[in-house]
């Protein structure tokens, strides 16, 4: 095969035509001459010859790439006969659109959050370690440095095991000092991810592994970057972390990160790692607040590093019953860890965008099959003059990839515009926002996703093409009725699945919208607005004595409250919907005492005065702490209902002695006031019975500034920032926020998941309309012949409309039934997910049919006016 | 040897063997392909009745391959046509093919041959 050739082959085949032609002309000569009529001549000489179109293609092929040739050519017809049905064609690419662009801004997310690999290179490897509390089934619990050393020490299974303490500091020296998250590591920490420093080094256990030597740093590029103006000669330099000095050892590339949320300290990730080394003192606490990560020995599995876990954590719990008793081990790989919760809601994103996939794919076999059957005559003729089955099914095919990839890049673009908006309105730390991008991984998949649902769809038109006896519609005129053909039957199906996924799909969205309105419709306990919020948190070192704190606090708050738009000032130790809040046990006085394991457990928080006023918590009895007690313990606390009611049913908490297990004298407490009920974890969260003290009495290191201001909180921000720099030039606030944004933030998640499932219910009746529409609409063509005779017979025009109507209400009717049934087996999938809200809701179920139903109607009602159109003298006459 | 009237063998099955008859009917002088059609169905006693037809794929064919060349020229009745004419490549080619053909013939016969008992 030669390219000269290939590019000359359309004057060979005009040679060889002329050929052919001469051979006819002298056949005919011949066989005239041997006594035939010249129409007997020229039909014998044909006959001899042969198939003139085969034998030009025959030597036409000799001069091709063979299958190259025929895509072309089939691709060429394609785009004809695409062009020649406009309103077919655009229907058709919108929906494929609509349908792949969903599905590649979702597959673009799942990417980048689920399939990628961990930037670590020993990610496989690397295993999350946590306690597990059997009485209260808390799977993921932090671990003490007693245990965490006895698992080093013991196991079998890894090679190394590093403990991570998520912390913030106070990084000061420059102009402002910088309130920031910080880990402290084990030194091993860095190897064990298999992780090395951009510049410089990370920590090696041999420099950073002795106790003395806490004082090494590795700063993450952005605070390197955002801090230090990018200096490389940050290196060896030492750096103020609380007061403290650190000397920085190492910057990590761009964009390292690690951060395990799960009850950490802080909730922030961090910029800044510090070695943690043990002493021998350590061995014996068991306080829990440390993470702990391992990574397996090669060889090691999963199961079996389990197994050798549980068997070394039921050997502590002998040794040791005091603090271990109910306590056993639990693994979790580190990719599970990273993305597990994000991972339930995107499977469920990616069922749904498959459904909406789905969907448009019987859409266009329902439009293609419509089509195909007005194309039989073509195809029949196409059969007649010698096309080959196989040859009329590559064609359809073609036709229908051809479409699905054009489809495919306006989808493509459609995803990237849907990227966009899903970034606009995907909650912070949901998803890494900057690895999303439509790169070739993803346009590979968007290219896959449209040739497959091109398949996919192409498949059953095409083989009934290949099924249409060339004969058959030639005879009959294109317009015959055929009612109940197998044709009518495959679309039918098509139309019933497309209207029972929609169903399924806005069941969906309707069981979350439901639950996301009762879930902002939860009262918090607290009135949100018009307050800001801020984190304090001083250095270890520079407060020590309660009263500096105390007085620090009063001094601060007493500042802010001159502030001109400040209408109230207190703090809060752990405030609402900011994350954790610490717990303990508690002992009525003068009740038998009870074991710890079967004291009621209570939340504690530390408020100054002002705090229930401020954030409009109704005082339901008693009195709220006054400004003598910001300074000075007197063992005062105020308890929330649901405590005066465990602690108390029907008696007067006021005035009663209680001893909350926290302080290190342990002595009762004496409650003066009962507040109400706050929501702290959270608008879905239950209600925790919770003491409040007054600052005194723990005196914390850390705590949330709560002011209501007259108008928008966020102007009091720069105004606030001075306030406490005047106060102490090295101490800053960090997390200034409205409370507003923290309860929406809470939500956040729940919105978007919901936004993202509403848009593709959208999508979803959209092209169930398309579909319902398409197939009365060509239902009425199909008929018109019998629709003209009826009218023709006296038939009024309303039954006949009633009549079309019915039967595409029928297809509708069995659609949604088996809409309901499928959701009720799908939506037990959203039990977790759904918030007082049943997933077999008979209301939304209900609604949904309903909506559905209405909308089939007026498709269908649309689609049936064309009944209208049809006037019984111009079809009996064309007849 | 088969009568007349027998069912006209495959064309598939004689691609290669046309190929064989169209270099042997050039070998008597250059010829258009109207006449090559008629000259291989009467000597072969019309037993290779193949449509004529796919005598051209076959003319193109040998034509790529260099065994045969065609110039247009005047044909008897004076109406333009494509003459073709064996190329020395052609010749050489003819007779490898003759003998294997040959060969191939004597063997065919000596399996066919009645077995004596």
């Amino acid at each position: 095969m030669n390219l000269k050739r290939f590019f000359q082959r359309g004057l060979r085949r005009e040679e060889f035509a002329a050929e052919l032609q001469a051979y006819l002309e002298k056949e005919t000569e011949e066989n005239m001459e041997r006594g035939m009529s010249a129409e007997e001549a020229r039909r014998a000489a044909h006959l001899k010859l042969g198939n003139r179109g085969n034998i030009l293609g025959e030597i036409s092929k000799q001069d091709s790439f063979g299958l190259l040739e025929t895509l072309w050519h089939d691709m060429r017809y394609g785009l004809r006969m695409l062009s020649k049905h406009r309103g077919f064609a655009l229907v058709s690419l919108l929906t494929l659109a609509i349908g792949i662009g969903a599905n590649t801004a979702i597959f673009t997310v799942v990417d980048a959050t689920l399939i990628r690999p961990l930037p670590y290179p020993n990610a496989n490897r690397a295993v999350m370690v946590w306690e597990h509390h059997l009485t209260d089934d808390e799977r993921q619990n932090v671990t003490s440095p007693a245990t965490f050393l006895n698992w080093q020490q013991d196991n079998t299974v890894f090679d190394q095991m590093a403990a991570i303490f998520n912390d913030s500091s106070i990084l000061s020296g420059g102009s402002t000092p910088e309130q920031i998250a910080t880990a402290s590591v084990s030194p091993n920490f860095f190897s064990i991810l298999g992780v090395n420093a951009a510049i410089g080094r990370v920590f090696v256990p041999a420099q950073d592994g002795n106790a003395n030597s806490n004082r090494a740093a590795v700063l993450s590029f952005e605070v390197w970057q955002r801090h230090f103006a990018s200096d490389p000669n940050v290196l060896g330099t030492q750096i103020t972390l609380d007061d403290k000095p650190y000397t920085v050892v190492g910057i990590m590339p761009r964009g390292f990160e690690f951060f395990v949320k799960q009850q950490s300290f802080s909730s922030k990730k961090p910029e800044i790692w510090v070695t943690m080394n043990f002493a021998p003192a350590d061995h014996a606490r068991h306080g829990r607040y440390l993470q702990a990560i391992g990574l397996l020995r090669p060889n090691v599995t999963l199961p079996q590093a389990r197994e050798a876990m549980l068997s070394l954590s039921s050997r502590l719990v002998a040794q040791d019953p005091a603090s271990m008793k109910n306590w056993s081990v639990n693994l979790v790989p580190l990719r599970s860890q990273l993305t597990g919760d994000v991972a339930q809601g995107l499977q469920l994103l990616l069922a749904a965008v498959g459904m909406v996939l789905l969907i448009a794919c019987g859409n266009v076999a329902t439009l293609n099959l419509a089509r195909a059957s007005t194309r039989r005559h073509e195809i029949a003729i196409r059969m007649a003059l010698g096309a080959s089955a196989k040859r009329v099914v590559r064609q359809v095919l073609t036709e229908s990839c051809l479409l699905a990839v054009v489809g495919g890049f306006a989808g493509f673009g459609l995803g990237y515009l849907c990227l966009n908006t899903l970034k606009s309105i995907a909650p912070a730390n949901l998803i890494p926002l900057e690895a999303l991008r439509l790169d070739f991984r993803v346009f590979a998949f968007a290219f896959a996703v449209s040739l497959l649902s091109g398949l996919l769809f192409g498949v059953i038109p095409a083989i009934d093409a290949a099924r249409t006896a060339p004969r058959e519609p030639l005879q009959e005129g294109a317009t015959a009725a055929r009612t109940g053909d197998s044709r009518g039957f495959v679309r039918r199906i098509l139309v019933v699945g497309e209207v029972a996924i929609a169903l399924v799909l806005l069941i969906g969205a309707g069981l979350l919208i439901r639950s996301f309105q009762r879930l902002v419709a939860v009262d918090p306990g607290f009135r949100a607005d018009h307050i800001l919020t801020a984190w304090i948190q001083f250095p270890n070192a520079r407060y020590e004595k309660d009263e500096q704190k105390s007085q620090f606090f009063a001094q601060l708050l007493d500042s802010i409250r001159a502030i001109p738009g400040v209408r109230s000032a207190s703090a809060d130790g752990f405030l609402p919907f900011a994350g954790i809040i610490a717990g303990t046990g508690v002992q009525v006085e003068g009740r038998p005492i009870l074991p710890v394991s079967q004291q009621p457990g209570v939340n504690v928080s530390l408020v100054e005065p002002d705090f229930f006023e401020t954030l409009g918590i109704p005082l339901i009895s008693g009195r709220t702490f006054n400004r003598s007690e910001a300074f000075q313990a007197t063992g005062n606390v105020i308890i929330s209902q649901s405590m005066a009611q465990m602690l108390w049913p029907g008696e007067n908490p006021l005035g009663k002695r209680v001893t909350i297990y926290m302080k290190r004298n342990n002595t009762p407490s004496t409650v003066i006031g009962v507040v109400g009920d706050v929501k702290h974890a959270g608008l879905s969260s239950a209600v925790k019975p919770t003491a409040y003290w007054s600052y005194p009495e723990l005196g914390f290191q850390f705590m949330t500034l709560v002011i209501r201001t007259d108008g928008d909180p966020r102007s009091l921000i720069p105004n606030l920032r001075q306030t406490v720099l005047r106060m102490d030039k090295n101490q800053p606030i960090a997390d200034v926020v409205p409370m507003e944004t923290l309860l929406s933030t809470s939500v956040a998640r729940t919105r978007f998941a919901t936004q993202v499932m509403a848009a593709f219910a959208c999508v979803a009746i959209l092209l169930a309309i398309v579909g319902i529409y398409g197939i009365i609409s060509y239902d009425v063509e199909l008929r018109t012949r019998e629709i003209g005779l009826r009218m023709a017979l006296g038939a009024q025009r309303g039954s006949v409309i009633r009549l079309v109507l019915n039967r595409g209400m029928m297809l509708a009717g069995v659609g949604i039934v088996l809409g309901i049934l499928a959701s009720l087996g799908l939506t037990r999938l959203l039990t977790t997910v759904l918030f007082q809200t049943p997933p077999n809701d008979p209301i939304i179920f209900a609604l949904d049919a309903l909506t559905l139903a209405t909308v089939a109607l007026c498709a269908g009602y649309f689609a049936v006016r064309r009944v209208s159109n049809i006037e019984p003298m111009t079809v009996l006459r064309r007849e | 040897m088969p009568k007349r009237g027998a069912p006209p063998l495959d064309a598939d099955l004689l691609q290669g063997t046309l190929d064989l008859l169209v270099l042997q009917t050039l070998l008597l002088g250059p010829a258009h392909g109207h006449t090559i059609a008629h000259v291989i169905e009467h000597r072969s006693d019309a037993v290779l009745q193949v449509e004529h037809g796919s005598l051209y794929p076959a003319l193109h064919r040998l034509q790529n391959r260099g065994w045969i060349k065609s110039d247009w020229g005047p044909s008897e009745n004076n109406r333009k046509a494509r003459f073709y004419r064996l190329t020395a490549a052609g010749r050489k080619q003819l007779l490898r093919q003759t003998s294997r053909w040959e060969q191939l013939v004597a063997a065919v016969n000596r399996v066919l041959q009645p077995v004596r008992e």
